[in-house]
């Protein structure tokens, strides 16, 4: 938030600001706040610990700028800074995959995936849930971006701080440890590949 | 495992096709970007091109894209609780005063 020039508001552009930019996107930011903490309580108090910095530093939203990627970017570090803390949980995100990425044993793996899309839509919403749920949450976090929230790669890089190419490899990584959990329920549900 | 550095990372998959063969490798890294409509018109035309020849890839494409369509269907139902805009908008009214 710091490298944005400070703008200049006055009280009633704050309360406009805040009511016709920020808290329209209350509904995708509790979605993702809850997908973070897997628990109601925790997911509201995130979305408000948001608002309620976003508001402080009205000054350092640049105008016209994305109000939606600058209101994540504020979550996610919320969470990180608190809430990760609180749990202990360490990053698990393996810290080679840029220098990984698409290496011939992953190409060879995607090209043999025996995941059928018969078999991916035959799945009801919950299996897609669960497994998307069942990510660390550093891989869960770029689908989400992504798939759900529709936000580019650039935007992606700079709500999550990390380059625009560890957003493609940790995103391309997180796709295929998806496949492989809906593979998994496939294979629960009796289905041969 | 071999590394893939950054930069070949960066270089255009039409200058590997040249070579007659298919690169899956580089067709790949593009795949990603026709899902998420990042690719530029040559990386989609190329792709295009591949995909017409090479079933595994056309295969992988749409079971991608079937679980992209089916997340954003089915992964936003968490409902925001409804007293929670007005309690963000009492406290910061209330640190207004």
């Amino acid at each position: 938030m710091s490298d944005n020039k400070r703008q200049s508001y006055s009280q009633r552009e704050k309360e406009k600001t805040f009511e016709q930019e920020f808290l329209p996107h209350i509904d995708s930011m509790y979605n993702f706040a809850y997908r973070l903490t897997f628990d109601e309580d925790d997911a509201k108090d995130l979305v408000q610990d948001t608002y309620l910095k976003a508001y402080r530093f009205i000054e350092s939203f640049e105008k016209g700028t994305n109000a939606k990627a600058w209101l994540f970017r504020i979550l996610k570090n919320s969470f990180i800074n608190d809430f990760r803390k609180k749990s202990k949980q360490p990053a698990k995100v393996d810290y080679q995959e840029v220098e990984t990425f698409y290496n011939s044993e992953d190409v060879d793996k995607s090209i043999t995936t025996d995941l059928r899309i018969e078999t991916v839509q035959d799945m009801i919403g919950d299996e897609i849930s669960n497994a998307l749920n069942s990510l660390d949450v550093d891989f869960r976090t770029v689908i989400i971006l992504c798939d759900l929230e529709g936000f580019k790669y650039d935007e992606m890089a700079k709500i999550l701080d990390i380059p625009i190419g560890t957003v493609r490899s940790r995103l391309h990584r997180a796709r295929n440890l998806l496949k492989e959990r809906l593979k998994e329920y496939a294979q629960k549900m009796g289905y041969k590949n | 495992m071999s590394l893939s550095s950054t930069n070949s990372f960066e270089k255009s998959p039409v200058e590997k096709s040249d070579k007659g063969t298919p690169d899956h490798g580089e067709c790949l890294k593009v795949l990603s970007l026709v899902l998420d409509q990042e690719a530029t018109d040559e990386e989609q035309a190329y792709f295009k091109q591949h995909i017409e020849n090479c079933m595994p890839y056309y295969e992988i494409y749409n079971v991608d894209k079937a679980i992209k369509s089916m997340i954003k269907d089915r992964c936003l139902n968490q409902k925001t609780p409804s007293d929670l805009v007005e309690s963000i908008k009492s406290k910061i009214y209330q640190q207004a005063d």
